[in-house]
């Protein structure tokens, strides 16, 4: 029984699973979308796929994650928005891999970078802007309803509540990207909670 | 000699104060002879040379320090109750694991008693082995069967016998033919166990017959193990078309998402399928939105499209594998 267990256990300890390639943080991707993504159709929270090219260490893998904002502009004159969020790495042995992805930039299914299918030029931003205004809303409604302690609580329930994110905004109706556009990702493993 | 009034203690001619508990005294006639005083402590207050081991100052009646710390007047010495207080803690601890490991010593002699005990009476019924099926005290000191046949221990073995069983079997299939591959395995388990108790060993417990069998199994094993290998990468390549299209009509809903699982819709009529391996899709209107791609989430055979009006249309999908 008991050189049954110890075999049980050496066999256990001699096979590990598969280790998946170490990640870094900030590691830069380059990633090929595998499905159309635009402002004009698709909404938040849908979801989007996308092979990784680059590190050759994970090349080949796919990528998931999901749309965070998208926003139309309005016909003459407004900008669109348009926030994607990579969250998973399905490697090719089929482990998965929790990650944090920022978009860097984007290259169009044409190979011009910054730039979409319709050749609106766009630029990162982030929506700082707005978690100020969340935690500011937060902390008077927290002031009000308890003082000092209730408004640093409420600036951070309103901090928490608008996460930071990275946003392609073009001045354009529209912003589309064809399947087999490029986008340069910055990931980083997410911590397991 | 004069005396203290409130210690007694002798006091020196002249002092003014007892040197002992520092009370005045009562008659102070003559001045101290500060010159014979040897020169142990000097009084803080009055300068006063007192001999060494005095408390209070011959004089002045100033309680006298040590040297070192001449500065603070009376220091006593703090002694920290911490030894004694680790003392109280320890003592009972120490004597709670005494008593623990005297339990535990005692228990585990309880536990070997019977087998002692039992020796003795064994010989006389020595001619039935075969009724302790459950006793199974087979420690590694018994090492004669006819002692073992003593039923009662049977709480304290029962822990201890699936150690040693593993090692019975082996001697069990000494009569049949295949021991010989075993045998070249573990030569020297057959020879000594079988004596001790072969039958018993197979007819009390049924249950270890399962461990020898794949604890001999190795001897199998390669060819099997050579079999499976090949048979793991079971990934079939993809021996279907490099692209293809999917053409979906009916009526979307406003926001409602449609989805084509395999050959089916959730919706409306669809012709087509995706073919369930890693493709890219390009999709017809444009602002027909793919609100789920095929993924490795959904086994590469689902994809969801919506619309943001809602209408009746046909959609087409265009899929190339990867």
């Amino acid at each position: 029984m008991t050189r049954i267990i110890l075999s049980a256990l050496l066999g256990a300890l001699a096979a590990p699973a598969a280790e998946p390639p170490p990640l870094a943080n900030n590691t830069e991707f380059r990633v090929r979308l595998l499905a159309p993504v635009s402002t004009s159709a698709n909404q938040k929270g849908d979801k989007i796929s996308a092979q990784v090219l680059s590190p050759p260490a994970f090349a080949g893998s796919i990528m998931e994650g999901e749309v965070r904002e998208s926003k139309s502009g309005a016909k003459l004159k407004g900008t669109s928005t348009l926030a994607l969020a990579f969250q998973t790495i399905h490697l090719k042995d089929e482990t998965k891999l929790d990650i944090r992805s920022d978009v860097k930039s984007f290259i169009n299914s044409q190979g011009k970078a910054d730039v979409d299918e319709e050749g609106h030029i766009f630029q990162k931003k982030n929506n700082l802007g707005k978690v100020a205004a969340a935690s500011g809303l937060g902390a008077l409604i927290g002031g009000i309803a308890g003082g000092g302690r209730g408004a640093a609580i409420g600036a951070g329930v309103g901090a928490a509540a608008s996460l930071i994110v990275v946003q392609m905004a073009a001045k354009a109706p529209n912003i589309t990207f064809d399947s087999g556009s490029e986008l340069v990702l910055d990931v980083s493993p997410r911590a397991k909670r | 000699m004069a005396q203290c009034s409130v210690c007694r203690n002798e006091l020196k001619a002249g002092s003014h104060f007892c040197t002992f508990c520092g009370t005045p005294a009562q008659a102070a006639p003559a001045p101290v002879p500060t010159a014979q005083a040897a020169p142990g402590i000097t009084c803080t207050v009055c300068q006063a040379a007192n001999p060494a081991g005095l408390k209070f100052c011959n004089r002045c009646g100033a309680a006298l320090s040590a040297p070192a710390s001449a500065a603070g007047g009376f220091t006593p010495a703090k002694r920290t109750p911490l030894p004694l207080i680790i003392a109280l803690f320890a003592i009972p601890i120490a004597g709670a694991a005494g008593w623990f490991a005297f339990q535990h010593w005692q228990k585990g002699r309880a536990a070997e008693a019977p087998v002692v005990t039992t020796a003795p009476p064994a010989p006389a019924p020595a001619p039935a082995p075969a009724p302790p099926p459950d006793a199974q005290t087979p420690f590694s000191r018994p090492v004669s069967t006819p002692i073992v046949r003593e039923p009662e221990p049977a709480p304290a073995a029962p822990a201890r016998v699936p150690v040693q069983r593993p090692k019975l079997p082996p001697p069990a299939p000494a009569p049949a033919p295949a021991p010989v591959q075993t045998a070249a395995e573990e030569p020297p388990a057959p020879t000594p166990a079988p004596e001790t108790r072969p039958e018993p060993a197979r007819a009390a417990a049924p249950a270890p017959p399962a461990e020898p069998a794949p604890a001999r199994s190795p001897v199998f094993q390669p060819e099997r193990t050579y079999q499976p290998a090949p048979a793991a990468p079971p990934q079939p390549r993809y021996a279907g078309p490099a692209s293809g299209i999917i053409v979906w009509s009916g009526q979307l809903e406003r926001g409602t998402a449609v989805t084509i699982d395999g050959d089916r819709a959730s919706a409306g009529s669809i012709n087509g399928a995706l073919p369930g391996v890693p493709v890219m899709v390009e999709i017809t209107p444009s602002d027909v939105a793919v609100a789920e791609p095929p993924g490795p989430g959904n086994g590469w055979k689902r994809i969801s499209v919506r619309s943001r009006k809602s209408r009746h249309t046909v959609v087409t999908i265009y899929w190339r594998v990867l």
